[in-house]
């Protein structure tokens, strides 16, 4: 697909661009904080200490970048500040704004601002913001990442357990965790939808354990994950160790990947860990294929039997009255009314510890509310859009990053072989 | 990817073989789940049988063990123990061997390039990690290792290993761990176990900074495929002294490649290895070739692939190259032909008229016997060989037409044609007698040829009838036949035409009844044959014609003569094959009645079976410049046989019908997006449609027989590649006579299907609608049809298109002339439209659309179709003729949320006259049921919608609701049994109840299964309404059970037992 015809089909891709993003994700994060208002505009202390795994190209964090450093306003936020300063009390949710609306011209710095950005490629530097080119799934990131969070306190802490027997330090309570991690790390798909939604799975435990290290209680985390098969396992692990958990989709993420992201609020620190976060508990993961497995019977056996499905006829079941009236209704016009029934019970949504049991079970699965994040009047990323006549296709704003067979590509393209063939099916068979 | 990249689920199976010729597999235990991914496994040594080591997708070693089950229908039960882990990293491969009974060695392939090679020692139940080798160099993931078997002599003539990887870098690599064999648990370990000192990746960026870690270099690396590297297999060469291995590795690019990886190796230099590429092997369709396995038996090894078009398929590494063809001095001919099954005629350059009989026995040459020689041969001869009546024709540059009579071993005059013959076409038509003889004599003036009618060629004094025909110039005859008892010759042009003339009876005529000057485009036509013939029940006569054409098309025609003698020619049916644009001829298998196409494909000569879509060879024969005869094997007797001039000699290949084996002829090779089925009414063939992402269209029906037949449960009837993009919906009219598709760059195809005698579902293009922009990149995300009632007989269709830009195009479309008249008009918010449903009621008729912002629109269509249809009793009919204004837009005036996100799915039920079912998924995980009620006289103004939501009712999005049934309960209540299905890979039947006096509706929930296809896009109901069956309270039988059929990426069917 050429840059133009990009451009058409691809509205996000198009305002990237024209608003010096470096990619168009940088308008999910916008569009999720919109909505769950991540950044706690009101109580901007609260986010300050911010960690962004697998970053690169960072347009999440040019976001942390010009939200948190520079104390700028996106989106809908942009466009109430403005209306609110214009005195305009009403605001009418018809008018198409989405992510039009240039940054508020009133800036508001933080202070006290920490943002560590870590991933496997190398990344533009970004202005306040430490970087680190490190593998978030391998235990040499945890060290990095707590010295460049706390660089006195991780130094103080080596010296002095140097002294000791014991080769590393063996945990470090950390003096300042952080609010905030996030990550919008993917593995280049495969096309097996069970491997790429296992390692997908697989990179988002690595955050979340990543996470369990440097948060602090209440804090958030907010993470990619593919919504398929199994899912609902990942999202009842996510509970057990946050108040709120929410699915969320934004506007500028299309309808027909699989993509959404996890928003987790209100973090409980898991009691396994006594509290003390640092190395020795990443050491030892809490979640994930990287876990160590626990065993259900005596003998140590960590394989579980298998059961059959259940009787058919006991599926069959009613219906639900939700707790909470649904928000759909409120909203709705006269002559259209809305019920909501649920199929799942409602269940006690505190946090449960994890129970050793057949993990694929019912019992360990959850689905959490699902929210459409930004305006359903802003740009369609599955629509299709006429561009003026005079319209300038940009050139990204950072090129992407090399592919791993850039050097197939060179090779071929220098034996004048057959590169720049788009369909498979020119290959001279079937 | 390696064998075990299943879930975390592991079955225990016991194979029994008390003979060779019957295997038997049976469960041994119950399921068991492991706790991670499991990324390879092997069998502990000999003596501990109960006994095997898995290597986990986060690199940790565990042990299984068979004991004695407590409990259960099993005498088996497994456990698992974890015996150690490794650097804890993600892992897209792992290979594992035990190297002794205290010695398990492990390579593992990480997500993020590194390749980790360590030991798990076992000493007194004690298990103890020790990494030896970190290798970093691959630019990408590690997508397979694999660890070579034992080399007798690798380095100085010692024993050793070496390990090959893959990767996303498009690189097969060679490493050479022969180390590790000799490691003990007292040996320190490379590097500390838990890897902290392992920094950065193995990505080749960062190789540069770290230098300490990961050093180690591969001992020989090449690129090779188009794409990502899935898998490599080691493939053993017997030698005394091994200096060489064999390699096959597979792709994303659907292709397999065999490498040699070659040695040489001295006690003074290190050892130098040679890795290259032998061969490409192409046999799956579209994309990526995810599984493979050797077995070698004796000097062959067989291959077995698994692609993700679903297909099986196994070809044979010999290890010796070993060619079949064999060759005989060729001694300057000037033409040869076929006189029988396994004869040549030729005739050489001198005139020597030569007879060889081609050996079945492929390294045995060809025998050769001269028979006499024409001196007038020396410059000029035409030569026509007739194989299945064993005779030859033979002209020489005046026209005298000789006769080679293969029984006799004779040859004899037979006639003049009177001039230099361009071409002889024997005509060889079954229904012909015996005695009668038929060829065509093409001349330099391409306006007319003669016909020849010999009648009695075996005796003294044969009849000839000559009759000469006018063609329309240009027209260079390429190829000729009979049809209806030889009352019609068809002759094929080199430039496309086809023409039909009257041969024989009263009116017969030397002008053409039809002349197609385009019938297989600018190219020669280069087939033609009777497929079938059938008589209608009025008296007129059918015979199906296959033409084949240098464009590449395969074709089917129609031919019918009525009693009154009228004749047509019309095209039922045209494919383009895969085999490419030089299609030289066909033939219907004559064992499995499977179409083959033969012909070119660049400078290879394949042979194609395209009932199964696969190349049944592909011989490399210099072109179709070169002269070349085929000949199609017959059943049980005789291999198909290609001969071909290669320089001054014959080559020879003898072609088995079983050269490569298709286990499982597979489907779509991308995700199906799209399924209609059509269930028949009147007793035809049940068929459903399929749309894929690799841009084909795909007719199916459920197998009769599953298991042996290389289709399994679905077989494909055709395969329609006409669309340029990823096909978005597929529908078939209510009569199953037209079949209508969608795709991207706003293609809407319409498709006439006809059921043919021996050929079996023959498919044409008819139209395509109109674009505004020609080079429009717009989908056409979903589409409705509305059966018309013509004035006339002729029946049309009323079509809204509605597009990614917002776009609604309401279109009427009449088959007659294959035209599409633009209606109306509307547009949408800016949202992508997602669902096209049209509403008829007794004297109305609305639209439904959805979009990808959970909203469904209601669209008064009454009064804007009011001058094109007249609305009587739920039935649309055409006015006579249509207005010619110019369309009037509609406007979207109101719309309603169902959905917090896109509406992936729709279905509507109508109630009574005045209420609508709509029941629709979401990507918000959630199922709808809203009760739409207008009033007939102000449709839209006074529309009251009553929405159910049910916001769990999936895990992910909701991607497909099918109705399996319904039943009237009173005149304002219904009950509706519901499927669907979405990215959860759940199918869940939900039961509806609504009533619309009320405006109550209510929903159960009835059953939930898994369903193995990833990424579901559409549900079909295969069999019959099953509730409208069982309110007849007659018992249904097995036949009459109702299936679900599930379509994503792949098939599956349910059956669904709801009594």
């Amino acid at each position: 697909m050429g840059k133009s015809s990009k451009d058409k089909r691809d509205a996000y891709y198009r305002l990237a661009k024209e608003q010096n993003w470096r990619a168009r994700s940088a308008f999910k994060l916008i569009q999720i904080d919109e909505q769950f208002d991540l950044f706690e505009y009101e109580n901007p202390d609260n986010v300050t200490r911010v960690v962004d795994l697998c970053a690169a190209p960072g347009s999440w964090s040019q976001v942390l970048s010009r939200v948190l450093i520079k104390g700028e306003s996106f989106g809908r936020r942009a466009w109430i500040e403005k209306k609110r300063r214009e005195g305009a009390t009403a605001v009418d949710s018809d008018i198409e704004m989405g992510s039009d609306v240039s940054p508020n011209s009133e800036l508001k710095p933080r202070k006290n601002v920490k943002i560590v950005s870590i991933d496997l490629q190398p990344m533009a530097p970004l202005e306040g913001i430490t970087t680190l080119k490190a593998d978030i799934t391998h235990p040499s990131t945890i060290p990095l990442l707590l010295r460049a969070l706390d660089p006195e306190a991780y130094e103080s802490l080596t010296t002095s357990s140097s002294a000791s027997p014991s080769p590393a330090p063996a945990a470090i309570r950390q003096p300042h965790p952080v609010d905030l991690v996030i990550s919008d790390g993917a593995p280049d798909v495969t096309g097996l939808h069970d491997l790429d939604i296992y390692i997908q799975s697989q990179l988002l435990y690595a955050a979340l354990n990543l996470a369990l290290g440097v948060l602090r209680p209440g804090g958030k985390f907010v993470a990619k994950i593919f919504r398929g098969r199994d899912v609902d396992l990942l999202y009842a692990q996510l509970r057990t160790v946050f108040e709120r958990v929410s699915v969320a989709k934004p506007r500028s993420s299309r309808a027909s990947s699989l993509e959404a992201f996890v928003v987790c609020e209100g973090f409980i620190p898991p009691v396994s860990h006594g509290g003390v976060a640092g190395m020795e508990a990443l050491k030892n993961p809490l979640f994930g294929g990287a876990a160590a497995p626990v065993s259900l019977s005596a003998n140590g056996n960590v394989g579980v039997q298998v059961h059959d499905e259940q009787d058919e006829s006991a599926e069959a079941r009613s219906l639900q009255q939700p707790d909470v009236s649904s928000t759909l209704a409120s909203t709705a016009p006269s002559n259209h009314t809305t019920e909501v029934r649920l199929l799942h019970p409602a269940t006690d949504p505190s946090p449960t510890q994890q129970v050793p049991s057949d993990k694929f079970a019912t019992e360990n699965r959850w689905i959490p509310s699902f929210i459409a994040c930004g305006d359903l009047s802003a740009w369609d990323s599955d629509a299709s859009y006429t561009l003026p006549p005079d319209h300038v296709s940009l050139d990204p704003v950072q090129p992407p990053t090399a592919p791993p067979y850039r050097r197939a590509l060179e090779m071929r393209k220098a034996k004048g072989g057959a590169y720049g063939r788009t369909k498979l099916g020119a290959l001279g068979r079937a | 990817m390696s064998t075990g990249s299943s879930p975390s689920i592991m079955v225990l199976i016991m194979f029994r073989t008390p003979h060779a010729t019957n295997v038997s597999i049976s469960l041994a235990t119950a399921e068991f789940l492991a706790p991670d991914w499991i990324m390879s496994g092997c069998a502990a040594v000999d003596n501990a049988l109960d006994t095997a080591y898995l290597v986990t997708a986060n690199n940790a070693a565990l042990s299984l063990k068979l004991v004695e089950a407590d409990n259960g229908n099993y005498k088996t039960a497994i456990h698992i123990h974890q015996l150690v882990t490794s650097v804890k990293s993600m892992l897209y491969s792992a290979d594992v061997i035990v190297l002794s009974a205290s010695h398990i060695l492990v390579t593992a392939g990480t997500v993020f390039g590194e390749i980790i090679v360590w030991s798990c020692f076992l000493d007194q139940g004690k298990a103890i990690g020790s990494i030896h080798h970190f290798f970093t160099g691959h630019d990408g993931s590690i997508f397979d290792v694999r660890i070579s078997p034992q080399i007798s002599s690798l380095n100085d003539n010692q024993s050793g290993r070496l390990l090959a990887s893959c990767s996303d870098d498009r690189t097969v690599r060679i490493w050479d761990i022969s180390d590790c064999e000799h490691k003990s648990a007292l040996d320190p370990s490379a590097y500390s176990s838990d890897g902290f000192e392992l920094r950065g990746t193995g990505f080749g960026a960062n190789a540069g900074e770290d230098q300490v870690v990961g050093s180690e270099s591969c001992v020989a690396k090449v690129f090779g495929h188009d794409a990502r590297i899935w898998g490599v297999r080691f493939h053993p060469i017997r030698e005394k002294s091994q200096t060489r291995l064999g390699l096959v590795s597979h792709g994303e690019d659907s292709a397999c490649i065999i490498w040699d990886l070659s040695w040489e190796s001295s006690s003074q230099q290190t050892t130098k290895y040679h890795l290259r590429e032998i061969s490409s092997v192409h046999h799956h369709s579209g994309k990526h070739i995810w599984s493979l396995d050797l077995c070698a038996k004796g000097e062959d090894t067989a291959v077995y692939t698994g692609g993700a078009d679903g297909a099986l398929k196994s070809f044979t590494v010999h290890e010796v190259d070993r060619t079949v063809k064999k060759q005989s001095r060729y001694e300057g001919w000037k033409c040869f032909d076929f006189v029988a099954q396994d004869c040549l005629i030729a005739c050489s350059t001198s005139g020597e008229i030569q007879l060889r009989s081609v050996s079945s026995d492929t390294d045995v040459g060809i025998s050769q016997e001269t028979l006499c020689r024409f001196e007038e041969f020396r410059s000029f001869v035409v030569l026509c060989g007739v194989p299945q009546r064993g005779l030859a024709l033979m002209s020489n540059s005046q026209g005298r037409v000789r006769l080679y009579n293969h029984s006799k071993k004779s040859i004899s005059d037979l006639l003049e044609v009177g001039e230099r013959p361009l071409g002889l076409w024997a005509l060889d038509n079954s229904t012909l007698k015996n005695e009668t003889l038929s060829f065509v004599a093409s001349f330099l003036k391409d306006d007319k040829a003669t016909l020849f009618t010999v009648t009695g060629w075996n005796g003294v004094h044969p009849q000839i009838e000559t009759f000469e025909i006018y063609l329309p110039p240009p027209f260079t005859v390429s190829c000729a036949s009979l049809t209806f008892g030889g009352r019609y010759l068809i002759l094929g042009s080199r430039l496309g035409g086809l023409t039909v003339h009257r041969v024989s009876g009263a009116s017969k005529s030397p002008q053409p009844l039809v002349n197609d000057r385009r019938g297989h485009g600018h190219e020669g036509v280069s087939h033609i044959s009777t497929v079938s013939s059938e008589t209608r029940t009025d008296g007129a006569e059918l015979e199906y014609l296959l033409t084949c054409g240098r464009d590449g098309n395969f074709c089917l025609r129609e031919m019918e003569v009525k009693e009154n003698a009228e004749m047509s020619l019309r095209l039922v049916h045209r494919t383009s094959s895969s085999l490419g644009q030089n299609i030289c001829g066909a033939y219907f298998d004559a064992k499995t009645h499977d179409l083959m196409l033969y012909g070119f494909r660049s400078q290879d000569f394949v042979l194609r079976n395209e009932s199964k879509q696969m190349d049944l060879i592909s011989i490399s024969s210099g072109g179709f410049r070169r002269s070349w005869v085929f000949q199609p094997g017959t059943e049980g007797i005789k291999d198909a046989l290609l001969l071909w001039r290669e320089g001054t000699e014959l080559k020879k290949v003898w072609i088995q019908a079983d050269i490569n084996r298709s286990l499982r002829a597979g489907g779509h090779g991308r995700e199906i997006k799209a399924l209609d089925v059509f269930n028949p009414t009147r007793g035809e063939q049940l068929l459903f449609a399929t749309g894929a992402e690799d841009t084909t269209v795909r007719i199916f029906t459920p197998s009769a027989t599953s298991s042996a037949s290389p289709w399994g449960s679905f077989e494909c009837l055709r395969l329609l590649n006409t669309h340029n993009s990823g096909i978005q919906q597929v529908s078939w009219s209510k009569d199953g006579r037209y079949l209508f598709t969608s795709a991207a760059s706003e293609e809407f195809f319409v498709w006439r299907v006809r059921s043919i005698p021996s050929f079996g579902v023959a498919t044409m293009m008819m139209a395509a609608s109109p674009k505004d922009d020609p080079k429009s990149d717009l989908r056409i995300t979903s589409f409705d049809v509305l059966d018309v009632k013509g004035e006339s007989v002729e029946q049309g269709f009323l079509i809204c298109l509605v597009l990614s830009n917002s776009t609604v195009k309401i279109f009427h479309f009449s088959p007659s002339c294959s035209s599409f008249t633009l209606l109306t008009r509307g547009k949408y918010m800016t949202n992508c439209l997602t669902q096209a449903h049209f509403v008829l009621k007794d004297s109305s008729l609305s639209l439904i659309t959805a979009a990808t912002d959970g909203y469904f629109t209601l669209w008064d269509l009454t009064t804007t179709l009011d001058p094109f249809y007249t609305i009587t009793s739920s039935t649309l009919a055409a006015r006579p003729s249509f207005p010619s204004i110019s369309p009037v837009e509609i406007t979207c005036e109101n719309r309603y949320q169902i959905h917090s996100n896109s509406i992936k799915a729709m279905e509507l039920v109508s109630l009574s006259d005045t209420a609508t079912l709509i029941l629709a998924g979401g990507d918000d995980n959630s199922l709808s049921v809203s009760l739409l009620s207008i009033s007939p006289s102000e449709p839209t103004t006074t529309a009251l919608v009553g929405t159910l939501s049910i916001p769990d009712a999936h895990a992910a999005s909701v991607t497909a609701v099918r109705v399996l049934g319904q039943s009237q309960q009173s005149d304002q209540s219904l009950s509706v049994t519901l499927a669907s299905s979405g990215n959860d890979h759940r199918v869940k039947i939900w039961s509806v109840t609504a009533d619309s006096t009320l405006g109550d509706i209510r929903v159960e929930h009835l059953l939930d299964r898994y369903s193995s296809v990833a990424d579901v896009s559409s549900l079909g109901l295969v069999g019959k309404n099953q509730l409208a069956a069982t309110n007849d309270n007659t018992p249904a039988s097995d036949e009459a059970m109702p299936k679900l059929l599930v379509c994503g990426v792949g098939m599956e069917l349910f059956e669904v037992d709801l009594r």
